[in-house]
């Protein structure tokens, strides 16, 4: 009974997911292509980028991957490219924030440790590969390299996260524009949901905490949504509206 | 009449483009090309011999690369205020020589139809309260107007609060706002006249469309 529920909480936190991102890419794409300013309209294909691949990510746990090493690498393809497009765009973010900034301040060494986070991010994904590939997940017993790689990826990659999103919320306090503020503060809060997600990849196999992971996943990817949504004030053409030119010239 | 240096917008505004000595805000997001109208209003200026100021807290290389971003020749450039790049520089702490240098550059050009550009006003308005802003820009905008020349503005909207903005744009003789609008699942980049010295008002929103090559504005049917 309980692991029913747990399968329905499941599909329908899955189903949500899907919604949202393809509601999100749809939106993010039609801002992009409103967009004049090369730093706006590349933030906003950042955003369908990301989104895609959380699209990606999401789809593939509806799929079935054979138990071979290829098949292993494929099903844990979309959670790396998931996380490698998210710290590039959020550092892109904090780059756009500290270049809205009339100061241009750096946020807590953002510009020093950015490289040496993509280098973490980058070893710890390596070994979360090598770990799915070599060690079959039916395996009856799992070597001590694999408990200790694994361990690496749910520790490293969330802290080094949960580093960005506090640069984030910060670059988004000093930001002057109030759009860039609040989309730059739901980006941070839907990335530590979303390093709260994968700290959770460690927790007890219980019921309760695949709720709670189902929960901050459906939040993170609720709190992106309102991201993309607070790219850019929208307006609402008032009835009546109509243009009164005659006539459009080209120069 | 001053040109705005894109006829589809000069024919919307009667033909001929801005009013002589007025000043202009243009109001909208960050992204969705306000310099980009800035851009043409200086090149069209330069073309026609005009003395053109440009006015900017951002260095003169990003304003160049932009220009050219959307087709505009660099050969001719106007006369810079800027962070960096200029002999002039751009001080956003420091009011009182920004208003000087601005004066002091259009006057020293006094037998020229001038143009001033200028993206100072959001920055200003940010690190300044906005009674003391009000004061600076009214001073100013009428110290300029003493001569011949159209003072263009730009003003970020979503970085001040409403009334802010509002309370500026009674400032100027000429109002544009650019901004996205939703129409059910579609977004389009519009633009509306909200006001313009000695012109009825301009009802109704216009589409238009940066390329690298050209700015159109054209009507946009509800």
């Amino acid at each position: 009974m309980s692991s029913d529920i747990t399968l329905v909480v499941n599909a329908i936190s899955g189903l949500a997911a899907v919604a949202l991102m393809v509601l999100g890419i749809w939106r993010s794409a039609q801002i992009a292509r409103g967009f004049v300013g090369r730093v706006y309209k590349s933030k906003a294909l950042w955003m369908a980028a990301l989104m895609s691949s959380i699209l990606l990510s999401e789809l593939s746990a509806f799929a079935q991957f054979p138990s071979t090493v290829l098949g292993s690498l494929l099903a844990t393809s979309p959670l790396i490219l998931v996380i490698l497009v998210s710290y590039a765009f959020v550092d892109r973010t904090i780059l756009v924030a500290m270049r809205s900034d009339f100061f241009h301040r750096d946020v807590i060494g953002w510009m020093k440790v950015r490289l040496s986070g993509f280098i973490l991010v980058a070893g710890a994904l390596c070994l979360l590969a090598a770990d799915s590939a070599l060690v079959p997940s039916d395996a009856p017993t799992t070597p001590f390299w694999s408990t200790v790689a694994f361990g690496i990826f749910v520790v490293v990659v969330p802290l080094v996260l949960g580093y960005a999103a506090i640069a984030i919320v910060i670059s988004a306090r000093r930001t002057p524009d109030r759009t860039l503020k609040r989309h730059i503060l739901f980006l941070g809060l839907s990335l530590a949901c979303f390093a709260m997600v994968l700290a959770l990849f460690a927790s007890p196999n219980t019921d309760l905490f695949d709720y709670l992971e189902d929960a901050l996943n459906v939040g993170s990817l609720y709190l992106l949504y309102r991201a993309v949504m607070s790219l850019t004030i929208l307006g609402r053409v008032e009835k009546g509206g109509e243009s009164t030119l005659s006539s459009s010239v080209t120069i | 009449m001053v040109t705005t240096g894109v006829p589809s917008l000069d024919h919307l505004l009667g033909e001929d483009g801005y009013p002589d000595k007025s000043s202009i805000l243009v109001v909208g997001p960050p992204g969705i090309g306000k310099e980009v109208l800035g851009y043409w209003f200086v090149r069209s200026g330069l073309v026609q011999g005009d003395y053109c100021l440009y006015a900017t807290h951002r260095p003169v290389s990003d304003v160049l690369r932009d220009m050219k971003g959307v087709g505009i020749s660099t050969e001719r450039v106007p006369e810079w205020i800027s962070s960096s790049g200029s002999p002039v520089k751009c001080d956003l702490k420091d009011t009182t020589s920004i208003s000087f240098n601005i004066k002091e550059a259009v006057h020293r050009n006094k037998d020229r139809r001038a143009r001033v550009a200028t993206d100072l006003l959001s920055p200003l308005l940010v690190l300044n309260p906005v009674e003391s802003m009000y004061s600076y820009w009214s001073q100013l905008l009428s110290d300029l107007k003493q001569q011949d020349l159209v003072v263009f503005a730009l003003a970020e909207d979503g970085m001040h609060s409403p009334n802010t903005l509002t309370t500026m744009e009674q400032l100027f003789d000429g109002v544009i706002e650019m901004k996205l609008y939703e129409q059910g699942i579609a977004i389009t980049p519009l633009l509306r006249v909200k006001k313009m010295l000695g012109l009825p008002p301009v009802h109704g929103y216009f589409r238009f469309t940066v390329s690298n090559t050209a700015m159109e504005v054209a009507p946009h049917v509800v």
